[in-house]
């Protein structure tokens, strides 16, 4: 995200940024209903309020989306916990633009299987467009090992991988 | 990332995010229209609490800070003929990151003292004219 999104119109900014940091606030949600209610929060509090902010835009942004899921995480919790749908139930493959070769669809489902502490890591390093200090300090843990999840997670896919194309 | 590991790297670059569904994009566009209107309606209550907020700081730091022209001191030899102050303008300057990683906008004020003196015997005039700029202070900007 290199530009400056205080210039121009938000829709041109939302239709380059809008896929990836939706599948940030998927990977932070319950549901694909609770995802799109927690980027629509997000984007609004960011684009009317924090984009003419100081700092790395992007930061800024996930941040916001993050809170937004906590936000409406703990509203869902007072609401008895309907629907909650554990992280590791997640279908990642829900996430992406999946082409027709099979390939793309293991990955995708490998990705799902990964711990949920690496999983976040490779969501907010490859989508989130973010580095290790700045997931250190979204995910509260450090630099070090935010970059050593990163690792674990792609030798665990490569594993996976391994895996599926043997059986 | 290693050689063993960078063919996965090069993989998940190529997982394309989904796009956001139409629903969604209009969701948004009214979530937008309606924080347009929301903010056209906050506007002028904002302003009718934080202006005299604003007003009443600014009175009471003129007042209260020690000022040598808001007193207009005597000068040996040279009478006190006028003295003015400007009205006072307060602005909200470009948020600013803060060491604890918070934001905040400087509240600059500024204004100015002016006094002047005759000299009758010589039939001088001295102006003395001491403008004041300053910040007074940080206001909070929530993040989320």
């Amino acid at each position: 995200m290199s530009e400056n999104p205080a210039q121009g119109d938000w829709q041109a900014w939302l239709a380059e940024h809008g896929p990836r940091l939706r599948l940030i606030a998927r990977h932070w949600a319950r549901s694909d209903a609770d995802a799109d209610d927690i980027l629509q929060e997000a984007f609004i509090r960011y684009w009317r309020h924090q984009r003419h902010l100081p700092g790395d835009p992007n930061a800024l942004i996930v941040t916001s989306i993050r809170r937004a899921a906590m936000d409406l995480g703990r509203q869902t919790d007072r609401r008895g916990r309907r629907e909650q749908v554990v992280a590791h139930d997640i279908e990642t493959v829900t996430f992406f633009e999946l082409p027709d070769d099979g390939r793309h669809t293991i990955l995708a489902e490998a990705v799902a299987k990964l711990p949920g502490d690496q999983r976040s890591v490779v969501v907010l390093h490859q989508w989130g467009e973010l580095t290790f200090a700045q997931i250190a300090e979204q995910l509260d843990i450090s630099v070090n090992t935010a970059a050593s999840r990163w690792r674990y997670a792609l030798v665990n896919l490569k594993k996976l991988l391994a895996e599926t194309l043997h059986d | 990332m290693t050689e063993d590991t960078r063919d996965i790297e090069n993989a998940l670059r190529e997982l394309r995010p989904r796009a956001l569904s139409p629903a969604l994009q209009a969701s948004i566009a009214r979530g937008m229209a309606d924080a347009s209107e929301s903010k056209r309606n906050t506007v002028i209550p904002f302003l009718a609490w934080t202006a005299p907020l604003a007003a009443a700081a600014a009175v009471a730091w003129v007042v209260l800070s020690p000022s040598e022209t808001a007193s207009s001191p005597a000068l040996p030899g040279l009478r006190l003929v006028r003295a003015e102050q400007a009205p006072t303008e307060i602005a909200l300057l470009e948020p600013v990151k803060l060491d604890d990683g918070t934001f905040a906008r400087p509240m600059r004020m500024r204004w100015s003292n002016a006094a002047q003196y005759r000299d009758v015997k010589a039939g001088a005039e001295l102006i003395r004219y001491a403008p004041h700029d300053e910040i007074i202070g940080l206001v909070p900007i929530e993040t989320y």
